[in-house]
């Protein structure tokens, strides 16, 4: 099809790519996409997709390989190894979006990499849906105009047909990109998408989104209700589905390269169960693991040893590594464990110096310690600062240890110089509390609390902001708080229930 | 004055560009320059003064300017080098008094002596300073006379009894009474850096305390000092340099 | 929703209890031509808000008083929207820009931009200038204040500038050399027990003599606080004795009962008991500056001289340096650790001197 006559509705305005430019039709060789493509185009429907991003169009330069995500995507449904009845409720939803004219909003949520986008586009493409999606445009900074777009966005997709296919009637609308003001301000999205779906004609529209965060603050229940939202939940892939999903796609890509050399199934095993159930993650781990993605000189791949460990590779007879040391690298940079690091400060290890009783040395540095945190120093100076004081026992230590800790908290303060003085506030912290600690307890490892101090920040917002409704025309909290409060309990007065309250919550301390 | 940059490269260069005529609008011969007035020349930041630098130089033949500013060392080198100084001293209590008679006559305001002389040392040399305070107690009082106690109102002067009331407190050994009365000058709403203040000069010049026990005094009221800069509690910070003197009384 | 303390609030410049002659004198300021801007300050509870009242209708008459309620929206730089609520009448407008937090600074500008360009509506006021009412000025940043005194100067023709403010320590010498400063002075024992006399006997409830002075005494010289005291004795028990206990508010007790718990026992459990109750009050609104305080008091109760005074320094140290932090748990208990290290000590050695 040309397009050179007619400029879609959409394209320009959304940025969207026509089916030339489609990424499944690009990758491969272009004529032999083409004429799959169109094939299935003119069978069924029109899958315009709109999206700026060009990162996955390597624009056939055969140097640069695919990304096999991308590359082996799940045509149709029998191609997806998600869970058979996920995949059911998917199709479920769409066969009755029809039948009732109420169900029109479907948010699907579930970590990263569980196939969300595959299995809908897929269900769509089964059951002869077209779907138009939505991505933030580049390049705009200004914050309303993100909003309006989006509402012109959502007005044009559900309402107009393209001028193309004059099809309208089997399309669905999908979210995934939200605009970052619309995250911010979470109310101005419930606005826009409870007037969105209030007329009964619209196409519906799918959410997908995997950050829990977002979903809960874009989503409350009562959003939930108005739009009658059904939900479908994605968990991550299984072990098994996705080594299954892996042998597929290594065997696809043999049958392209007959050199590529397949791993075993134990190393994707081993791929899979480092991967969280991310299956995207598996695949880019297991594709660089082989180096090139399989066009690369045939090696001795390592076995693991009997009891599935994690073994040092023995030999290799070429200088590339196996997969299971690419492995093995990628989760070496995993960092350990947050708490465990914070162990390590609260409860040190020392190294008498045998010749010198005094002298000592830490069994883990203080130093990466520090590092690990560099970038989150408030957590860890929070954290330790909580569960601090269990572990001594010593007034005057406690008084060293905190002393210490308001001058990391004055050099966190200073916003100025936070580039070289974070590092200093975590030193004086981590050090000062492994230090100064000369009369521990002696029990064992304590579960840690978590710091109050962000909740505590929280809630007396939150209070004051209940005084304001108590005293919509007292302008000083101050002396609303420190004298009137107190007393109005006192007096009997017939306040309202909300009032009373918000009255009671003021006044009541814990002992 | 985050924008006065902008302002210096667009106003005034764009003012400075333009060619003045050596005829003034009735006829008579003028000066063939434009004079650009700059005050408060002190505020600007240097990036600022060196993009003025160049417009002095560049414009030079239509353009003279004028910098007002409080602190010299706040202009850069090149543009003072550049200028020809006029250093204004503070005024001398002599003149600042003749011309506050002055102005009480022509607005017929009845203004004590000893008020007079009180305006014209809390005011600093700063006239200005020293007017307003006389426009405002005049303004307060209407017919009546300015008394000195009004001066001290205005200018927020702590009557010396509250401060020399404090130094004898303190010479006692009554913590209690100490307490006391630091709530009282709390509750008397004056500025706890007044009261460092003059208790300062007080102390300074008093003859009953040692050379020693001055420099203790004077140390803690310049911690005191630079604390409530930071915003500390004003009651804090006075009962802890109050309790200072009486320990250090005792102690000798 | 009335309380004594609104009820038998002065209208009046000249209805004022206490403070006469100063109220005389705003009277005098007002019938001058030119008005300035004033600055007042005082001690919570002294009268401030009571007597700019009491001024602006002494300024527009009783029209002042028709007050209603706004919210204003403001739109920061980087594209925040900040909610004021704002109180006014046809003649000025009250606001708290220490609301706006970090964002004050827009509030002060954009709000007297505004309210200094739009025209006065009342034609038959005697005045040219509309007057704009700001409260809590010392709790501004030193940003936000510099720009109020550029705009106080820009449109002082159109609009004069009424400040509140609680000590004049915060507020920059730039602003209170623009500014009439007005100290309000909390009013005297004797003048607090004459108001709540007058008070009770327009209630109709006799006020024993004793129970006054006592309310006087624990009120801290705070009228509001009195008459709120003297109120809730009422509700309490009627008719008024002269041995009825007069109600603390709970947070002076909580806070009494946690320094007792310092008193009690100086280890770091204690210490991390005496946390909860500290965040307890954090969470509350309590002011940190006056946690200081009442632990300071209760600690230093049974103290000698040299103890008292190195428990002060470290409150003063611990306090001052809460400003240059902002994690205000930290300075707190570690002043309590250091107290109690001291403490500790203390009684050590006079018990070890005993021996």
């Amino acid at each position: 099809m040309e397009w050179s006559w007619i400029m879609p509705s959409f394209s320009k305005q959304f940025g969207m790519k026509t089916v030339d430019e489609d990424e499944d039709a690009n990758f491969d060789n272009r004529k032999r996409a083409r004429l799959s493509v169109e094939e299935e185009e003119t069978k069924h429907e029109q899958t315009v997709k709109c999206t700026e991003k060009k990162a996955n169009n390597f624009g056939g330069d055969r140097g640069i390989q695919k990304l096999w995500c991308d590359k082996y995507k799940p045509k149709n449904v029998d191609d997806l190894v998600i869970n058979r009845k996920k995949v059911l409720e998917v199709e479920n939803w769409l066969k009755c979006v029809w039948r009732n004219p109420h169900c029109k909003t479907l948010l699907i949520t579930g970590p990263p990499g569980s196939g969300k986008l595959c299995t809908l586009t897929a269900v769509c493409r089964s059951l002869g849906f077209s779907y138009i999606e939505w991505t933030n445009p580049l390049g705009i900074t200004k914050d309303s105009s993100q909003e309006l777009k989006f509402q012109e966005f959502l007005l044009q997709a559900s309402k107009y047909s393209s001028l193309i296919t004059g099809e309208s009637d089997k399309r669905i609308v999908l979210i995934k990109d939200i605009p970052s003001f619309l995250l911010e301000n979470p109310s101005v999205f419930h606005e826009i998408i409870i007037k969105h779906t209030r007329p009964k004609n619209i196409s519906p529209i799918v959410f997908i989104i995997s950050c829990v965060d977002v979903v809960r603050d874009l989503f409350p229940d009562d959003v939930k209700f108005q739009l009658n939202l059904a939900s479908i939940n994605f968990n991550p892939v299984t072990e098994t589905a996705m080594v299954k999903a892996l042998e597929k796609v290594v065997s696809l890509e043999r049958k392209i390269d007959r050199s590529f050399s397949v791993p075993s199934k134990d190393e994707m095993l081993d791929v899979s169960r480092t991967c969280d159930g991310d299956l995207r993650s598996a695949l880019l781990k297991l594709q660089f693991g082989l180096e090139g993605g399989g066009n690369s000189d045939v090696f001795k791949i390592p076995m693991l040893d009997s009891n599935n460990k994690r073994t040092r590779i023995k030999k290799t007879t070429s200088k590339k590594h196996g997969v299971k040391q690419i492995v093995s690298e990628i989760d070496k940079d995993k960092k350990l464990d947050f708490f465990h690091l914070v162990g390590r400060v609260l409860y040190p290890k020392k190294e008498v110096n045998s010749n010198d009783p005094k002298k000592f040395t830490f069994v883990h540095s203080p130093g990466e310690i520090v590092d690990s945190f560099l970038t989150e120093p408030n957590k860890l100076v929070n954290i330790l600062h909580e569960n601090y004081l269990e572990r001594f026992t010593n007034i005057k230590d406690v008084c060293s240890a905190s002393e210490l800790l308001e001058n990391s908290d004055i050099l966190l303060s200073d916003y100025s110089g936070r580039d070289t003085l974070t590092e200093y506030a975590l030193s004086v912290t981590v050090r000062g509390l492994m230090t100064t600690n000369n009369h521990p307890t002696e029990t064992k490892w304590k579960p840690l609390s978590k710091s109050r101090i962000y909740t505590t920040e929280c809630n007396k917002k939150q209070n004051i902001n209940n005084l304001r409704t108590l005293f919509p025309n007292v302008q000083s909290a101050d002396d609303a708080l420190l004298d009137v409060v107190p007393y109005l309990s006192k007096l009997n007065l017939d306040l309202p229930p909300e009032k009373q309250a918000i009255l009671k919550s003021l006044i009541t301390y814990n002992n | 004055m985050e924008k006065f940059i902008q302002v210096i490269r667009d106003k005034v260069k764009v003012f400075s560009q333009l060619t003045a005529s050596a005829v003034r609008p009735d006829g008579r011969p003028c000066p063939p320059y434009k004079i650009v007035i700059l005050d408060e020349a002190d505020s600007m930041t240097h990036a600022a003064q060196a993009a003025l630098r160049r417009t002095m130089e560049k414009e030079s033949r239509s353009t003279r300017f004028c910098l007002i500013c409080n602190y010299v060392s706040c202009i850069i080198d090149p543009l003072t080098s550049r200028c020809s100084k006029f250093r204004f001293k503070p005024l001398g209590e002599g003149m600042m008094h003749s011309r506050l008679e002055l102005i009480c006559r022509e607005e017929n305001v009845k203004c004590e002596q000893a008020a007079l002389k009180c305006l014209v040392e809390t005011s600093g040399g700063d006239l200005r300073r020293a007017i307003t305070c006389l426009q405002s107690c005049a303004r307060l009082k209407g017919s009546e006379g300015i008394t000195e106690q009004d001066v001290f109102e205005v200018t927020g002067v702590i009557p010396n009894h509250w401060i020399v009331g404090l130094l004898k407190i303190c010479q006692q050994s009554d913590f209690q009474k100490l307490e006391a009365y630091v709530e009282e000058l709390m509750c008397e709403a004056y500025s706890a850096s007044r009261v460092l203040e003059q208790l300062h000069e007080i102390v300074i010049k008093s003859t009953d305390l040692s050379d020693h026990h001055k420099s203790v005094i004077c140390e803690k009221i310049a911690l005191c000092s630079y604390r409530l800069q930071d915003g500390a509690s004003e009651f804090l910070e006075l009962l802890d340099l109050c309790s200072t003197i009486m320990k250090s009384n005792l102690k000798i | 929703m009335s309380l004594w303390v609104d009820k038998y609030r002065p209208t009046n410049l000249s209805k004022l209890d206490y403070h006469k002659t100063q109220a005389a004198y705003l009277k005098n300021l007002v019938q001058q031509g030119d008005f300035p801007h004033l600055l007042f300050y005082g001690p919570s509870g002294a009268g401030k808000k009571t007597r700019i009242m009491a001024l602006l209708r002494e300024l527009y008459g009783s029209g002042v008083e028709r007050l209603r309620m706004e919210h204003m929206n403001f739109q920061t730089p980087s594209n925040k929207k900040i909610e004021i609520m704002t109180v006014s009448s046809n003649y000025h407008i009250e606001v708290n820009p220490s609301d706006a937090g970090i964002y004050d600074r827009i509030v002060i500008m954009d709000l007297i931009k505004g309210a200094a360009q739009t025209h006065q509506l009342d034609a038959s006021g005697q005045r040219d200038f509309k007057v704009i009412l700001l409260t809590e000025v010392d709790r501004l940043t030193k940003d936000a204040q510099h720009a109020l005194r550029r705009t106080m100067e820009k449109y002082v023709q159109t609009c004069r500038l009424i400040l509140c403010a609680n000590s004049t320590s915060q507020v920059i010498p730039a602003i209170r050399s623009r500014c009439l400063g007005v100290r309000v002075p909390a009013p005297t024992h004797a003048e607090i027990i004459a108001v709540l006399q007058n008070v009770c006997k327009k209630e109709g409830v006799p006020l024993p003599d004793e129970l006054a002075d006592r309310i006087a005494v624990k009120c801290n010289r705070n009228l509001r606080r009195a008459i709120l005291m003297c109120e809730a004795c009422k509700v309490q028990q009627f008719p008024l004795t002269k041995e009825q206990e007069i109600a603390e508010p709970d947070w002076q007790v909580y806070l009494r009962d946690t320094a007792s718990l310092v008193l009690q026992e100086q280890t770091p459990k204690k210490l991390l008991e005496v946390r909860t109750r500290l965040y307890e009050l954090i969470v509350h609104g309590i002011p940190t500056d006056i946690i200081f305080k009442g632990l300071l008091k209760e600690l230093i109760k049974n103290c000698d001289l040299q103890l008292k005074t190195a428990v002060i320094e470290l409150a003063a140290t611990h306090e001052h340096r809460l400003h240059r932090g902002s994690k205000v748990i930290f300075y707190l208990e570690s002043f309590i650790a250091k107290f109690m290290a001291l403490y500790l000590q203390f009684m050590e050695d006079t018990i070890g001197g005993m021996f």
